[in-house]
């Protein structure tokens, strides 16, 4: 099953460690993650469920394209890392 | 007079007690993040708190006792966009931030929230679910609305009126006043008098194409608002029927702030800048301005206040005046924070270098 790591930004909000979660997309992956973790969705994506503007995802290490990120297959071995981008560090 | 102060500013909340006749530190929260607009309910004691992470976007909490423990809520959010007709992903709105709250009727827990871009919500369980206001969201005129300060527009000023916490007025960046004495169910541009200088001639008027930076209604004589617009002050008598543009002989027109004193609706305070595309203090002399008559004349009031070069600017929620009139409390985008205990005629700093403050409350 892919795991997911989450910035230790999302402390006491995010899972730690490495957990496992189904799916065959990022999307889905994430949002098992969601599902397991109330609270945490709004953290990652937008109203619409669309990858905030300043979250990055890294993907087997992959830099995923955000506006495609989350359609992004991933296999059983896949490794999922969500991150802050450095884009959004202004403030 | 209140003894209690919370700034909302861009590296957390912090508190200032007075004791002893002097104001000191008293705690603080959420360090290091965001945080953009505080609300007080008197009605069952909570205190509401909106954040703006950097990274993972606006964010609302709640404190049971004054501000010592905090439990994240649910965030107001626009319904999912529904797939465009060829199938296309459509990109419905998201909240960016919450820059207004106020107390909405029918007692504790009800909430009203402005947002960027444009929507209304309202909660009845105290920020544990959020719906938007369709009347107001859907009408036509909204599509005219545009970015003010931000990239899209937004509602900065809610109103709740005293007498009828049914009627309801909001004031939004770019898009003019609105009321509605329905308790939002509909809603009507409230914006007869307001001018917009920098405009073509003939649209200088357009009741929706105005920027009120922020609306504020007195609390005892509630047919009286004022507002720090874009273009210079105005002021309405006759409950938002129109609105008279007032020009200060002494100080500039421009500003961000304005709070009126709760009893005496001829009394408003401002805090001044350079008008609009520079943005600074005149002449690098910070200082508040002050009218007692209805905005015939304004004083403009250094007492206290920084004597060397200032360049501070004080935004749209970060002046406010206790329920006496009496003490009021600034803070700045450069991170100073003032206090008056008498009525706005001399200041004293509040005894702490502030991350810059976007607003402050007495609470």
């Amino acid at each position: 099953m892919p795991r997911i790591i989450f910035t230790s930004h999302l402390g006491g909000i995010a899972p730690e460690g490495e957990p496992e979660f189904p799916g065959e997309t990022v999307g889905e992956v994430l949002s098992a993650a969601f599902a397991a973790h109330p609270g945490l969705g709004h953290y990652i994506v937008d109203d619409q469920g669309c990858l905030r503007k300043h979250v990055i995802i890294f993907a087997d290490n992959r830099n995923l394209d955000r506006e495609t990120a989350l359609t992004t297959a991933v296999g059983e071995d896949s490794e999922v890392y969500v991150l802050q981008a450095l884009s959004g560090g202004r403030r | 007079m209140s003894d209690r102060i919370v700034a909302a500013t861009r590296k957390g909340l912090f508190f200032f007690e007075r004791a002893n006749g002097g104001w000191t530190l008293a705690g603080d929260a959420f360090l290091g993040s965001p945080m953009t607009y505080v609300l007080a309910d008197p009605r069952d004691g909570m205190l509401y708190a909106a954040a703006n992470l950097g990274h993972f976007g606006p964010k609302l909490h709640r404190s049971a006792d004054g501000g010592k423990s905090w439990d994240e809520i649910a965030m107001p959010a626009f319904p999912k966009a529904d797939a465009g007709e060829d199938g296309d992903e459509a990109k419905g709105p998201s909240v960016v931030q919450v820059w207004s709250m106020a107390l909405g009727a029918g007692g504790a827990g009800n909430l009203w929230a402005g947002t960027i871009p444009g929507g209304l919500f309202r909660s009845t369980d105290g920020g544990a679910s959020w719906a938007l206001n369709e009347p107001l969201w859907t009408m036509p005129e909204r599509e005219r609305w545009m970015g003010g300060g931000y990239d899209q527009p937004g509602i900065h000023s809610l109103c709740v009126d005293p007498r009828n916490d049914r009627h309801v007025s909001l004031a939004v960046s770019t898009g003019g006043v609105w009321r509605s004495e329905d308790d939002g169910k509909s809603w009507r541009v409230a914006s007869k008098g307001l001018r917009a200088a920098f405009l073509p001639p003939d649209m200088q008027y357009d009741e929706i194409m105005q920027d009120p930076h922020l609306m504020v209604q007195c609390a005892s004589a509630p047919d009286s608002y004022w507002i720090q617009h874009h273009n210079g002050i105005f002021r309405s008598t006759d409950n938002l029927g129109s609105w008279q543009e007032i020009e200060p002989q002494n100080c500039p027109a421009f500003g961000f702030a304005v709070a009126v004193h709760p009893t005496d609706p001829e009394t408003a305070w401002f805090v001044p800048a350079v008008k609009d595309e520079y943005r600074y203090p005149r002449d690098g002399k910070f200082v508040v301005s002050r009218t007692r008559d209805g905005g015939v004349s304004f004083e403009v009031i250094d007492k206290g206040l920084p004597q060397v070069p200032s360049y501070d600017l004080v935004y749209r929620h970060g002046l406010d005046v206790d329920s006496t009139g009496s003490s009021l409390v600034m803070g700045s985008t450069t991170g100073g924070a003032w206090v008056s205990g008498d009525g706005g005629d001399s200041w004293e700093e509040l005894p702490a270098r502030l991350p810059p403050v976007y607003a402050v409350r007495f609470v």
